[in-house]
């Protein structure tokens, strides 16, 4: 049975070789290591199993804190795994479940206010940039993005009108 | 195609995708990292071996199970625990306490719930003193402390 | 040293702050060598009161300088959160906070810059007592607690000071606390074993006074001699000396004049200068805050039992704090308890238990024994119990108990208190608020007919509540409305029914205050009559309304419907039996969207009604059961055609249908699923057949209008209105 500090040691050495993964490209590897981090952290707050199975330590305040730090941070990391191999719906996903564990997980949500903006949700997208500006107002990341909205709101507006324009052309319909 | 797992204490299941796909933690993972490597186990470093062998019981026998859908306006209710499952949870208390922390460390609501209900109706219909005993709570309200709650609780006692 | 009557409004123009705070507790940050240190942060520590008196003031002030790390924050901002582990205190150096309960609902205080929060919590190694909440933007020091710790070793003195403080903070806050009837979810022991040796030292238990150094905002002559504090009590203490009260009122008006001023000076002083990240938008920010802060003065009058303290550098006559016999007691039980104090804070020996026991609480219940389950995992056990049995796990344990007042477990936040109508009365009203009134949000004290108004004051503990039921609570009048109109500013469903004594005006002050009611039954309430519907305006926004026997209801009441619109789905008229044709005509023309409706038993109808009936297009539910006068072969062939929505279709008892007219809504009627003819004589068995064949029944003892359970309303939620 692994000690607290050996789970605690592997989840953290599973992050950083997760970090390498990510920074080398490998997407597939890195999300093998983040997800087995994740296998490591969670279910490490439950001092129960202590009382229950011989020989199992309880886990400190200390040790506590740093794996809900942890999870958000692995979860959000994998949503940027996610958006470089554009599997922007798992992504999405990722990021979510960073944001359930923390809210104002701001890099979280930024990584899916773009993944939202890859799958044209352009709503959600905005939404997810709104709070981080809410959040971290200096961060000049989100206030670019969300012009970047706004241009493609434009664009898709434009769009839209030479569409209906060509249909009255097209269809006799006095303009 | 099938998934290998790997309990803490280092003993080997090997399921159906299917089966582990029931754990949402499990079938995430999954998802995310494709079909490679069916010969690695994925390690469950918060699950002993004899629980995940009982986890696994009950995700082979619900595998063709519905998704479950939660009515947010019913009440809940803890009396329609099927046969199986009542059969499934006549466990010591630790083992149910371990399933249900496995339950929700590999995010299985089917079990989790169940687990939760058998506490629940572990607690229904017993005095205060009773749940204490049974579960071995500490009692650390003062004298008077206690006496203050039982008097406002007078009302909810059916005698 | 400069003048402390200017100091803090007018700092030094180039006093930057260069110091990015972004970061909420300091936990990483490193302490700066002294140049670095604002220079408007060293002198509004050296002038702080507080320190004047100390020896080695300036090493002090240098010391705690070197270890503070600054923090900006905006309005709104909450800085510390009740029941939060104490990892830091925080002195003011601009701005404004509130000292509030956890659940904002009473403010305990208002600190200004130069005042300091956060010491009880890491003099006491308690979790935070109340919550700190940002009403400007602020510029606060940070001293983290283990510096503190160090800080006061060096500086006994000051950690006599502050403690002190802490201590009588803490009793204020306990005493104001349970003024309301609220328990502090955070004890000290160890003060509540102090709080004993307070009143014995002051001698009558009655009179004790509570001594403490002053904390001022600026500008106000600071004096080195503990001054005394006073308290502006809402709840009256029976034996607070009225000239004091007297003394109270003038000196409150002066009070707030001199915040208001020190305030503005404070906006102006940050106008007219870049001070890092406090400047242009921060001085818009405090100018309005300054002038919100004037309002905000006045506001506590409106809180409902709400109590504001202003600490202030003014002299004050001292004011009794232990009047209270009850507190007393509290103190003398507190007494007896000393030799259980968890905190041994006082020894000087820092057990290094309490945090972690605090932390570990927050991370599980210390449920079912030595066995601990995450809280989300509690919650959906506790999930499946009922309010009673819920109610009765608090006397299993403190942790048990502490968890299930927590709002954010998700429980109880639908309380059903009527399985045992005869056990529930004012005083068991008033004890579940007391406890669970922060979370509620739906409310069942149906034919709990012990219930009176008295009981229903405390629904201002509740103002969560969106559902309440009152059905059978028949000793319920005006003056209870009048508290829930008050009280329930979210209330959106409320079940009068039966509620027999209220009349005109209660309903009427109800209409105009409770602007989110949506649904309403004042079904069997006989004293209702046109008067409470003369403001149409006040029914604007309600969906549902059933006043089923409302027999002093007649015509007229509809008459302000002529010429405006309500947006009225459900209306219940049944046994309405002085209604006529022209009631119909004016409901037809004013609801529109009306899709729900019954005239059951309204016999004064004619035939006449139809035509207006029928033009009520979104209509999907239609009870005219014994509606005998009215309802013709004609009448269901108008229906028929005209109602394309029509649903559910009662015409129980009405004796001149025939399977003519039965017939033609079978072939018309596209919509229709329920049909009920039973009792129709006119009627062949046959065609009973038929309709039994093709349409769904009515379980017995229901009617159309209930059948499918309580009504889904537009906007979500639940209505029993309906249903009476």
């Amino acid at each position: 049975m692994a000690a607290v500090a050996d789970k605690l040691g592997k989840a953290r050495a599973l992050k950083e070789q997760g970090n390498e993964a990510l920074k080398a490209g490998e997407y597939t590897r890195a999300m093998q290591h983040y997800h087995q981090c994740l296998l490591y952290a969670k279910g490490m707050d439950n001092s129960a199993m202590s009382t229950i199975v011989p020989n199992t330590e309880p886990v400190t305040p200390e040790v506590a804190q740093e794996i809900k730090a942890l999870i958000p941070v692995v979860y959000s990391n994998m949503a940027l795994c996610q958006i470089k191999a554009k599997k922007f719906e798992r992504a999405v996903w990722a990021a979510g479940e960073a944001i359930k564990v923390d809210d104002k997980a701001v890099k979280a949500l930024f990584r899916r206010g773009q993944a939202y903006f890859e799958l044209k949700e352009l709503d959600l997208a905005e939404a997810d940039f709104k709070k981080c500006v809410e959040i971290d107002p200096k961060d000049p990341g989100p206030p670019r993005e969300l012009h970047r909205i706004r241009q493609r709101h434009k664009e898709l507006e434009a769009k839209s009108r030479e569409e209906l324009k060509g249909m009255f052309a097209r269809g006799g319909l006095t303009a | 195609m099938s998934v290998k797992l790997s309990s803490s204490d280092g003993q080997e299941f090997t399921v159906s995708k299917e089966v582990s796909s029931q754990s949402i933690l499990i079938k995430n993972m999954l998802e995310d990292i494709g079909d490679t490597d069916e010969a690695t186990a994925i390690p469950l470093p918060n699950v002993s071996g004899t629980i995940l062998a009982k986890v696994i019981e009950y995700a082979t026998h619900h595998k063709d199970d519905p998704p479950i859908v939660e009515d947010e306006n019913k009440p809940k209710s803890s009396d329609d625990i099927e046969d199986w499952d009542r059969e499934y949870m006549n466990v010591d208390q630790g083992t149910l306490f371990e399933l249900i922390l496995a339950a929700n460390y590999l995010d299985m609501k089917g079990l989790l719930d169940l687990g939760c209900k058998t506490v629940a109706n572990m607690i229904k219909g017993k005095s205060v003193e009773e749940i204490r005993k049974t579960f071995n709570i500490v009692n650390d309200f003062t004298p008077e402390e206690e006496e203050q709650i039982r008097k406002e609780n007078e009302w909810c006692e059916d005698r | 040293m400069s003048d402390p009557a200017t100091d803090n409004d007018t700092p030094p123009p180039n006093a930057i702050l260069s110091q990015d705070s972004s970061s909420s507790l300091p936990s990483t940050a490193t302490s700066r060598d002294a140049g670095a240190v604002p220079s408007d942060l060293l002198d509004s520590l050296r002038s702080h009161p507080l320190f004047a008196a100390i020896p080695q003031r300036d090493q002090f002030v240098h010391d705690l300088a070197m270890k503070v790390h600054v923090r900006h924050v905006a309005p709104g901002d909450t800085v510390i959160r009740e029941g939060e582990r104490a990892a830091a205190m925080f002195f003011i150096v601009k701005g404004v906070v509130e000292v509030q309960s956890k659940d904002d609902e009473i403010v305990f205080a208002e600190l200004g810059s130069g005042c300091f929060f956060g010491e009880i919590g890491v003099v006491f190694q308690v979790p935070r007592t109340a919550s700190i909440v940002a009403q400007t933007r602020c510029l606060l020091a940070v001293v983290r607690a283990d510096e503190f710790q160090t800080l006061t070793k060096d500086h006994p003195e000051i950690a006599t000071l502050i403690r002190s403080v802490a201590e009588s903070r803490y009793l204020s806050l306990k005493k104001q606390n349970e003024q309301r009837g609220r328990s502090m979810a955070i004890r000290v022991a160890l003060l509540d074993q102090i709080s004993g040796e307070f009143s014995e030292r002051a001698g009558s238990p009655s009179t004790a006074t509570l001594e403490l150094p002053i904390i001022t905002s600026p500008p106000s002559a600071p004096t080195p001699a503990p001054q005394q504090i006073e308290l502006r009590v809402d709840v009256v203490d029976a034996e607070m000396a009225t000239s004091e009260q007297g003394q109270d009122q003038e000196q409150e008006q002066e009070q707030e004049q001199d915040d208001a001023d020190s305030v503005s000076s404070l906006a102006s002083s940050a106008g007219g200068k870049s001070v890092g990240s406090l400047s242009n938008s921060g001085a818009s920010e405090t100018s309005s805050s300054g002038a919100g802060h004037h309002g905000a003065g006045s506001r506590p009058k409106t809180r409902v039992g709400g109590l504001i303290q202003m600490f202030s550098g003014k002299r004050r006559a001292s004011v009794a704090v232990w009047a209270d016999e009850k507190l007393q007691q509290l103190a003398d039980a507190a007494v007896l308890r000393a030799g259980e104090a968890k905190h041994s804070a006082l020894n000087g020996a820092r057990e290094a238990t309490p945090d972690e026991t605090m932390e570990e609480a927050e991370a599980q219940v210390p449920l079912f024994g030595r066995l601990r389950l995450p809280p989300q995992v509690v919650a959906v056990v506790f999930g499946y119990l009922e309010f009673r049995t819920l109610m009765r796990m608090r006397g299993l344990s403190k942790s048990i108990d502490e968890f299930l007042r927590d709002g954010r477990n998700g429980l109880l936040r639908s309380m059903d208190l009527s399985a045992h109508p005869k056990k529930v009365d004012d005083q068991v009203l008033s004890n579940v608020v007391r406890v669970f009134g922060h979370m509620v949000e739906s409310l069942c004290l149906r034919g709990c007919f012990y219930v009176t108004n008295k009981g229903l004051q405390h629904l201002n503990q509740a103002p969560n509540l969106i559902n309440l039921d009152l059905g059978g609570c028949w000793d319920v009048t005006d003056a209870g409305l009048i508290s829930i109109g008050v009280g329930c500013r979210s209330l959106e469903v409320l079940n009068l029914s039966n509620c027999r004594k209220i009349t005109d005006e209660g309903v009427t002050f109800l209409m105009a205050n409770a602007s989110s009611l949506r649904s309403l039954s004042l079904s069997y309430c006989k004293n209702i009559s046109a008067a409470s519907f003369q403001d149409p305006t006040h029914w604007a926004e309600l969906e549902s309304l059933n006043l089923q026997r409302c027999t002093g209801i007649f015509d007229n009441a509809f008459e302000s419907l002529r010429g405006y619109q309500l947006t009225l789905t459900e209306l219940n008229l049944s046994d309405c039996s002085f209604l006529t044709d022209e009631s119909v005509a004016l409901i037809a023309s004013g609801c529109t969207e009306l899709e729900v409706l019954s005239l059951s038993f309204c016999c004064s109808m004619t035939d006449a009604m139809a035509d207006h009936i029928a033009a009520c297009k979104s209509l999907r539910v239609l009870d005219l059961s014994f509606c005998g006068n009215a309802v013709t072969d004609t009448v269901c062939l108008l229906l028929a055609g005209n109602l394309p929505f029509l649903e559910r279709l009662s015409l129980r008892g009405c004796v001149q249908v025939t399977s003519t007219g039965v017939q033609a809504l079978m072939d018309m009627a596209r919509s229709l699923r329920v049909l009920n003819v039973s009792q129709c004589r006119g009627v062949t068995a046959e065609t009973m057949q038929l309709v039994a064949q093709r349409y769904m029944p009515v379980p017995t003892g229901k009617t159309v209008l209930d059948m499918f359970g309580p009504i889904k309303m537009r906007r979500g939620g639940h209505g029993r209105s309906m249903t009476h």
